[in-house]
């Protein structure tokens, strides 16, 4: 059979026409075999440290790294942990036992940058950040390793620990000396600690050359890089009822910090008391269900997240621009969410119907 | 040669070598799925258990079934049902895993931190990466 020339020619037309076919064929091959690796290529590991889940994921690195990693930020978490805690005894603990003598005492290295960092804060966002509360967050019970059960302290205890006004303004600092002249003060780091130690725990991953990362400390979370061919995407959790509120594409170097009226409280006859104590008043703030501060650093979201919680829908603008932080979603006891104009394109709600949005001034 | 230039002729529409490939291509594509999100082991209904934050075992969201986990305080009692999981009962104070609910989407998860034990939902592209809780 010899082919004719006229069918010659068509047959190299049609060879033509199904070029683009196959090579598209091809790349989406390829497009899902790319897509597969990325996916396999997150290392993920949990570490119940600090008093809470920490969570670490790592993009593109081979699992040995990866476990070799997270062994080095175990050690830190546990260092920091027992270096910080409030209550064990451990550097700040001895602090603490030692700050109402109004002596002259040498401290930890350790915790100078948080005394001085945590009072800069404290006093951009308005006293609302407090971390010289301690004895107030004793008095509710919330310095303990078992939530509390009730009942909520007298007013009269809690009129007589507002009135002695603890603040870190009442330290004095020097070299690694330090005094308090104030007898009431009494350090909890426990809205700002976890925050510095998430910092740490992303600069020590860079140092061991990974660049694309999520380190979740209970919600307290900072990411750098990305997750391959996407940003990260991150998950807010729905203050009240189950599941997630939103998700939030995250990318580069940003932390997302997210404090919750659900995260430690107790009830009692029917009230519901939580942990986040409003320091001009001695009471859980109202008026917040949860707030999501978007910033830089760890340590200074952890700490915003706290002061726009307290400063809750009618304040939360100008403390959040006093404390520089970036993005905030702050969602109200009645479910409206009050949003920087910044999160709009980012941020993906997942409850049906969607919330009522109220769009402030950018920050 | 001769037959497969011949065999076009008898089917109402002719099949060139180029169809030839594109078919080979679909079929490649299809085995290259197939073994994507089967093969691995990562697809999704599935969620994996922690104690104490070490991996514990996973578990088929499509096959109803109570599950004990053993943690700290003492018995966590999770139940699947219809591609979901939840905390039912957990020998804590604040039963804060139990108001969590069911969780499905690739990525939440579910925790009860006073029992160290933690579930999360497994999926080849998660919704999220990480939950802010």
């Amino acid at each position: 059979m010899k082919p004719s020339s006229k069918a010659h020619t068509r047959q190299q037309i049609q060879t033509i026409n199904v070029v683009p076919g196959i090579v598209i064929t091809g790349l989406l091959i390829m497009l899902l075999f790319t897509g597969g690796c990325s996916k396999q290529q997150v290392y993920h590991e949990q570490l119940l440290t600090f008093g809470t889940l920490v969570e670490v994921n790592i993009w593109g690195v081979k699992p040995e790294a990866g476990r070799k990693a997270v062994a080095a930020l175990e050690e830190d978490f546990k260092y920091m942990n027992s270096t910080w805690h409030a209550w064990h005894p451990g550097a700040l603990g001895r602090i603490n036992q030692l700050l109402p003598s109004g002596e002259k005492f040498t401290i930890s290295p350790s915790l100078i940058p948080l005394i001085k960092e945590s009072k800069k804060l404290s006093e951009l966002s308005g006293g609302r950040f407090n971390p010289a509360i301690g004895n107030l967050i004793k008095l509710w019970g919330f310095e303990s390793d078992d939530p509390p059960h009730g009942p909520p302290p007298s007013d009269q205890d809690i009129e007589a620990l507002l009135q002695k006004k603890p603040s870190m303004d009442d330290l004095i600092l020097n070299g690694v000396e330090l005094q308090s002249t104030n007898p009431a003060v009494r350090l909890d780091f426990g809205g700002y600690a976890k925050g510095v130690a998430v910092d740490m725990a992303i600069d020590h991953l860079r140092d061991m050359g990974i660049h694309n990362a999520i380190i979740n400390a209970g919600g307290d979370l900072r990411i750098i890089g990305r997750h391959g061919d996407r940003p990260w995407r991150i998950g807010i959790r729905n203050p009240r009822g189950p599941g997630m509120l939103a998700s939030v594409d995250v990318q580069g170097d940003e932390c997302v910090f997210t404090s919750g009226d659900y995260e430690r409280f107790f009830e009692y006859e029917g009230v519901r008391y939580y942990h986040i104590i409003d320091p001009h008043t001695g009471y859980p703030a109202r008026g917040t269900t949860s707030v999501t501060v978007f910033g830089d650093k760890g340590g200074a979201s952890d700490a915003a997240a706290t002061a726009l919680f307290i400063a809750g829908p009618e304040d939360w603008y100008d403390v959040a621009k006093a404390m520089g932080v970036k993005g905030v979603l702050l969602v109200d006891t009645r479910g409206t969410v009050y949003m920087t104009p910044n999160l709009k394109d980012r941020v993906y709600f997942d409850v049906d119907p969607k919330p009522k949005v109220v769009y402030s001034k950018p920050l | 040669m001769t037959a497969s230039m011949d065999l076009p002729r008898k089917l109402p529409f002719r099949l060139t070598r180029g169809d030839r490939l594109v078919l080979l291509l679909a079929i490649i594509l299809l085995l290259s799925l197939y073994g994507l999100y089967w093969s691995q082991g990562v697809f999704a209904g599935q969620a994996a258990i922690y104690v104490n934050g070490k991996y514990w075992g996973k578990v088929n969201l499509y096959q109803s079934q109570a599950i004990d986990v053993p943690g700290k305080l003492g018995i966590s009692h999770l139940l699947v049902d219809k591609g979901r999981i939840r905390f039912v009962d957990s020998p804590c104070t604040g039963k804060q895993c139990i108001y969590q609910g069911w969780i499905s989407k690739g990525g939440e998860s579910a925790t009860c931190l006073p029992n160290g034990v933690s579930v999360q939902v497994l999926s080849p592209d998660p919704r999220y990466d990480s939950i802010n809780f």
